[in-house]
């Protein structure tokens, strides 16, 4: 495989829009000094294919205030979710919103394997 | 807008499947979870496809990196792929791939017809021309071949992916390896030729005059006025023929509110329903990648949640 030499060329490597390097946190967390029951989730290579499905779900809880979310740049790999709750651990929201979207999923994927089985 | 419940349940109806495409319909989710699944479907459903070619004889008119190109474009029937791991996560050396990461598809042809020499370009006819196409590729692995071969028993090339045309005396020869991968990384893993949802519309009509001959002729000019033909004059009356066919362009509703013929023509969508699309490109069966882009989606899902911080951890 002929590769060229580091430095003469600047384009990302294509894996780098997924591959979580090592030693890197999928996840960050910051607890917003401000405002109470705020926290902005830093989640590493994911794109808006988790982030929208995040925020609206998150919506969807009447115990959250505010939730929204943004690709920083669209050369840097990752998801900047901020959410800000009534009177709970914001954290805690963001487990039950994955959790009924897992729930979701099971859901579905039951349902579409049972629908298709003659097919399959 | 309509306000979703945060637990009310997701509904999935099957509405048509053919071998290679599958049409569906996703009710009560909200358009957030129709476009993750769709863009999971396009860019992460892991596929086999060639990703690396070694060129041993290319005495063809195009280049080396040309037909590599088209190599990895050539779907390979990638059901078993859950089998294979990928390159980086395998332990074997990379100029040295294993079995357990990559397939080896071989292919040597040489056009042996030695040509007409003379100089006469009309003594040189097309039988002379051989195409390579994708049935020359030999696999190592019958999990993993070319798309064609899967139902083809006539000897029809017209089935075929055409690679390359060799002259006289040009031989093509190469080591071919097939890996693991998704869209993500380059398009020529991604399952789908088509992933799209639409909305299902409804259509509702209201008459606010009584009819006349004055109506009569604007119905008429609204039936005709819609590109979808998705309405028909049943007597006196408007009739809604097929509902599914309109792609809310709202010519009617612009033609009914010009003629001010006391009818009035609403589109509106049925809320939180999408319609899915999938064509696939052969590598799997839709109704595999549709399956599998699901699981990917709770994959991911579970992976954030196992990573989040244990309750209480922040409350300080
Ligand atoms: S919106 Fe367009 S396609 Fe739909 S019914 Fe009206 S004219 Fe036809
Ligand atoms: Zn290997």
């Amino acid at each position: 495989m002929i590769r060229l030499p580091e430095h003469t060329v600047n384009l990302p490597e294509p894996f780098e829009s997924f591959l979580l390097p090592e030693g890197t946190k999928k996840i960050t967390i910051e607890p917003d000094e401000r405002t109470p029951n705020s926290v902005t989730c830093i989640i590493e290579k994911e794109t808006h294919t988790i982030g929208n499905l995040l925020r609206m779900k998150l919506l969807e809880d009447p115990n959250v205030l505010f939730a929204g979310y943004k690709v920083p740049h669209p050369l840097e790999h990752k998801v900047v979710l901020r959410v800000q709750t009534q009177n709970s651990d914001p954290t805690t929201a963001i487990k039950q919103s994955l959790d009924s979207l897992i729930k979701d999923c099971d859901l579905l994927e039951k349902q579409f394997k049972e629908k298709t089985k003659h097919d399959l | 807008m309509n306000e979703r419940k945060f637990d009310s349940t997701p509904e999935i109806q099957i509405l048509e499947i053919e071998r290679d495409s599958i049409k569906f319909k996703l009710s009560n989710v909200d358009t957030s979870f129709a476009n993750a699944l769709r863009r999971i479907m396009i860019a992460e459903v892991p596929t086999m496809a060639i990703d690396l070619v070694e060129f041993e004889v290319n005495t063809s008119i195009l280049n080396d990196e040309f037909l590599a190109h088209r190599l990895g474009l050539i779907p390979l029937t990638s059901s078993s792929v859950d089998e294979f791991r990928y390159t980086r996560d395998c332990d074997c050396e990379l100029d040295d791939p294993c079995g357990k990461c990559s397939v080896i598809l071989n292919l040597d042809v040489w056009n042996k017809s030695s040509g007409d020499q003379s100089m006469d370009r009309n003594a040189k006819t097309d039988a002379e021309t051989q195409l390579v196409t994708s049935d020359h590729l030999k696999s190592a692995d019958p999990r993993v071949t070319p798309v064609h071969s899967m139902d083809d028993d006539q000897d029809d090339t017209s089935h075929k992916i055409l690679i390359a045309k060799l002259g006289p005396d040009q031989r093509l020869k190469f080591k071919a390896i097939a890996k693991k991968g998704f869209g993500q990384e380059h398009a020529k893993w991604s399952p789908v030729c088509v992933a799209t949802y639409r909305f299902v519309p409804k259509i509702k009509i209201s008459y606010q005059s009584p009819n006349s001959e004055k109506t009569q002729s604007a119905y008429s000019k609204i039936v005709d006025s819609c590109p979808a033909r998705v309405f028909k004059m049943n007597q006196d009356r408007i009739e809604i023929e097929n509902e599914d066919r309109c792609f809310f362009c709202e010519e009617c509703t612009k033609k009914a509110n010009e003629l001010d013929a006391g009818i009035n023509i609403a589109i509106e969508s049925e809320p939180n329903t999408f319609v899915f699309s999938v064509e696939s490109t052969g590598a799997l069966k839709p109704t595999e990648i549709v399956l599998s882009a699901l699981r990917i989606l709770k994959e991911k899902l579970r992976a954030i949640h196992g990573r989040l911080p244990e309750d209480n951890d922040l409350i300080r």
